[in-house]
């Protein structure tokens, strides 16, 4: 699942569109409208957004609107934080290891 | 934060430290596995094995042990550049599959002072172009860093 959150923002337009959806929910054709792609390529990583959990898509009648799944943030986020505590241990021990003199 | 860091260190990890010791000392810390088993345990983990081919190219493979388990990491090098920069991909239990890179920047303040930078990154594209970060993006979520 990790590999798939990774994947999902492993592009700058899938970022983009990110980073909009976190300010709040958006309708899918307004998004579409700001990137100079077709609605279908749009459509196409909405979806790859939404199997990593990143994006929720909801329809209201005939209107497809996404928002924000923290199901995927909180998994990268852990990652990173795991990766933070790992360096930080080892960095700090490299220094006393420098620091002696050898 | 540093002149001498990555362009970018969006959706990465970033240390940096500051090390009382010569650059050439830091660097050969970073490569030679009689030093490496020195700092790169854990607190519940020890390093049973390393090894590493110091050139572009080369491959490293870290074997760690602890809390009944075998972590092993390898990954291979990308940037070897003594006694300034080292990288290398990274994979391991953690990234799940996912090759990640770590990118080890370092700079002589001084003589026996040196200036570490590493970023840890799971979206290589990110790495060299400006981009709205994650913690931007967890701000803009409301979601405080932990």
């Amino acid at each position: 699942m990790l590999d798939t959150t990774f994947h999902a923002l492993a592009d700058p337009t899938r970022r983009t569109l990110l980073s909009k959806v976190v300010v709040g929910r958006q309708r899918v054709t307004d998004l579409a409208a700001e990137f100079p792609m077709s609605l279908n390529a749009v459509s196409k990583h909405i979806q790859v957004l939404e199997r990593a959990g990143l994006v929720v898509r909801e329809r209201v009648g005939r209107t497809h609107f996404i928002d924000s799944d923290l199901t995927g943030f909180a998994e990268v986020q852990a990652w990173l934080s795991q990766m933070q505590r790992f360096w930080a241990i080892r960095l700090d021990q490299l220094g006393d290891v420098v620091e002696q003199g050898e | 934060m540093t002149t001498s860091a990555p362009e970018n260190t969006a959706y990465a990890v970033t240390q940096t430290r500051i090390y009382s010791a010569d650059i050439e000392t830091v660097f050969n810390a970073l490569i030679d596995p009689e030093t490496v088993k020195r700092w790169m345990y854990g607190p519940d983990t020890t390093v049973v094995d390393f090894v590493l081919q110091p050139e572009i190219g080369g491959r490293f493979f870290l074997l760690m042990r602890g809390q009944d388990r075998e972590w092993p990491h390898e990954g291979k090098i990308t940037h070897f550049e003594r006694p300034n920069r080292l990288a290398y991909t990274w994979l391991s239990p953690s990234t799940q599959g996912r090759e990640t890179h770590v990118d080890i920047t370092l700079t002589a303040i001084e003589v026996g002072k040196t200036e570490l930078v590493l970023v840890h990154t799971a979206l290589p594209d990110t790495y060299a172009a400006f981009d709205q970060g994650w913690a931007e993006l967890l701000v803009n979520l409301g979601v405080t860093l932990g």
